[in-house]
Formats: C-alpha cells, structure tokens, sequence
C-alpha cells in the first residue's frame, strides 16, 4: 500500500473536532428507555430506570 | 440467570458511545437502535464470554459491528443494492446538525470507503486505541493505522481542495468541494 503524506496536528485536530462534534451530538442523547429496560429489567423501581434517559 | 446488576450498568454506560457508532454504519437512526438492541441481547446472552475486567465498550463494539456486518452481507444478497443507495447511507443521519460546515464535513466523510470512516470514528470519536480498534474490526494494528491515515488524508485533501477541475471527484464529492468549506472553518 502506498503511504499516504504526513498531516500537519492542526488538520487533525480540525478532523477530530469536527468528527466528535458529530459522535456528540448523539452520545449527548443518552440511553433511549428501550435499552435501560432491556438492561435493568421492569424491576428496578422507576426512579432509577428513568435516570438515564434522553433529555427530550 | 440475570446477569448481575453491576454489569449491566457498565453496559448501560456504553450505550450512548455505542449508539453513535451503530448510527454511523447505518446511517439511520431507527436501524441503528434496532442493532443496538440486538448487540445488547446478544451481549447478555452471551455474559459468560465476557472477561472482567477487561474494556466492556470494545466488547459490545465488537458485538455490535459483527452484527451490522453479517446484516449488510445478508442484505445485499437480498437487495443487490440497487444503485448503490444503501451504502450511501452508511453515515451519520443529515438531520443531526443544521450548521452548514457540519454538514459538508458529514459529507465528506460519507464520501470515504466504509473501513477508513470505521477506523477514523473508532480512533477519532469513540476514543478507542489503535489497539483496542483493532480488536474491535479483526484486523491487524498496522492495517488501522493506515485506514485512520488514509481517512484523514482523503478528508483533508476533500475540505481544502479549491479547484476541481484537476481532482476528478466524483458527483458528491465535487458538491462538497465547491462548497468552499475551507474558507469557513478556518
């Protein structure tokens, strides 16, 4: 495979930020109530299983 | 037989990086939930394979993407991808952000082979090792290196490319060039 030219860290760090930006946006959703309920099941009390839920 | 509380809430706290990740290899949202959902029913079925102490979002990553893989083969046979419009919609859905230069670096990023963009976001977004990536796609460490290197390269050459007339690119690619992000972001 041919190597490809050497980035300058400021390209990269434009690449990430831009790319995390996006990957944010979506982690900052947090956990759908469809997976806290797969995972902490119908009994734990729903105080707890709403802890987690997306802010929307 | 319920797996103990405690691991299920270390899953439960890779569930918003490991969403992320499902919804740039699907690029769309209610299928991406749908194959977290799987990963996550496969995971706790499958508790005992799981070594304590050892990364628990590298091992649900894993999952997740053997999942979407063996779905997009199958799909294939089926649909045959007529022109080509299930791979385009390998990303990040558009919806996500209205800013402008977000949304021309999604589309360059759209633009990339589907392993580098893999690589580029396991290293770059979800913070994974080398290492760690590697596991994750079954490939070696120097074979993501070279992916998350060929990403950034082709991203960069992408967003900074001014005249179009001697790069060739094709359709998409060119409405993200002209779009002269570079001027913006800078």
């Amino acid at each position: 495979m041919k190597p490809v030219a050497k980035l300058g860290t400021d390209v990269k760090a434009k690449i990430g930020e831009s790319l995390r930006e996006i990957y944010d946006d979506i982690v900052r959703q947090g956990v759908p109530e469809r997976f806290s309920l797969i995972l902490r099941g119908f009994d734990d009390g729903n105080d707890e299983s709403s802890k987690n839920e997306p802010k929307e | 037989m319920s797996p103990n509380r405690n691991i299920r809430e270390v899953m439960l706290a890779a569930v918003p990086s490991l969403r992320a990740f499902a919804i740039s290899l699907c690029g769309n949202v209610d299928r991406a939930d749908d194959l977290v959902q799987e990963a996550l029913l496969r995971a706790l079925a499958n508790l005992s394979s799981f070594e304590p102490g050892t990364n628990m979002s590298a091992w649900l990553f894993t999952i997740l993407r053997n999942l979407f893989r063996s779905e997009y083969r199958k799909r294939r046979r089926e649909v045959e991808d007529v022109d080509g419009s299930y791979a385009e919609q390998l990303t990040f859905s558009p919806e996500q952000s209205t800013r402008l230069e977000i949304n021309e670096f999604r589309e360059a990023l759209k633009s990339l082979p589907p392993e580098q963009r893999e690589a580029l976001i396991l290293v770059g977004a979800s913070g994974f090792s080398y290492e760690e990536a590697a596991r994750i796609c079954g490939c070696a460490v120097g074979t993501i290196k070279s992916r998350v290197n060929r990403a950034r390269g082709r991203l960069a050459e992408i967003l900074s490319i001014e005249d179009t007339s001697d790069f060739g690119p094709d359709r998409e690619t060119r409405a993200v060039v002209n779009s002269d992000l570079l001027t913006r972001r800078s």
